[in-house]
């Protein structure tokens, strides 16, 4: 997970490693997706990663559709 | 998930909370004084989180990984202030200061060049120029650690 200058970076990247890109964040998305996936790290009730929360979490924050999906 | 040990998510907290307070994880012995386990349960506990995607252990048995943080120096730093904590990946900057809950700096560089970067964070709003790219979907992200 990379920070680029541009979305042609990344585009020039992947394909000089033969990878399709991924998700491309602006910087305000990948503080949201953060917000989303690392919520709740330092709670004491935290059992595990649950996949269902965390989908719940992203979709709340605008994240849907298969890449977002871990499940 | 099979069940963890005695004391694995009491250890997991502790780890999370110290690197988080202190930019740096516990070792066995540390979280064994802290909350008066013996260290091999300590030991069972990292390697029951490591084998559960929780953390990464190097061979040792040292934590490595607490995801956003790194116990470990790497190109990706967070400064709130005179304070600094390591992150696994760009991503992972942005992770970190959200579980802080804090306004602060992102170090890191363009993969294109290397050149230097640098991102605020104040009120939740982000500052700077990039875009961050995460290469797999979220069903990988705990497959593969290094390549995301």
């Amino acid at each position: 997970m990379l920070l680029f200058r541009s979305e042609e970076g990344v585009r020039q990247w992947c394909a000089a490693r033969h990878r399709e890109p991924g998700a491309i964040l602006t910087l305000e998305e990948a503080w949201r997706a953060a917000i989303a996936r690392f919520g709740p790290v330092l709670d004491p009730a935290y059992r595990g990663l649950d996949l269902a929360d965390l989908t719940a979490r992203f979709h709340a924050q605008g994240f849907t559709g298969p890449f977002w999906d871990p499940t | 998930m099979d069940t963890p040990p005695a004391a694995t998510w009491e250890v997991r907290h502790l780890i999370f909370t110290t690197i988080a307070e202190r930019g740096t994880a516990p070792d066995a012995a540390a979280i064994a004084a802290t909350l008066a386990i013996s260290p091999e349960t300590a030991r069972d506990a990292l390697t029951w989180l490591s084998d559960h995607a929780e953390i990464v252990i190097d061979p040792s048995g040292d934590v490595v990984m607490a995801h956003p943080f790194s116990n470990v120096e790497t190109p990706f730093k967070v400064t709130i202030g005179d304070r600094s904590w390591w992150a696994n990946c760009a991503w992972d900057t942005f992770g970190i200061l959200a579980v802080l809950d804090a306004d602060g700096t992102i170090h890191a560089s363009y993969a294109e060049d290397g050149a230097p970067a640098r991102i605020t964070i104040h009120a939740g709003v982000p500052a700077g120029t990039g875009v961050v790219h995460l290469l797999l979907p979220a069903r990988e992200w705990t497959k593969d650690y290094v390549d995301t």
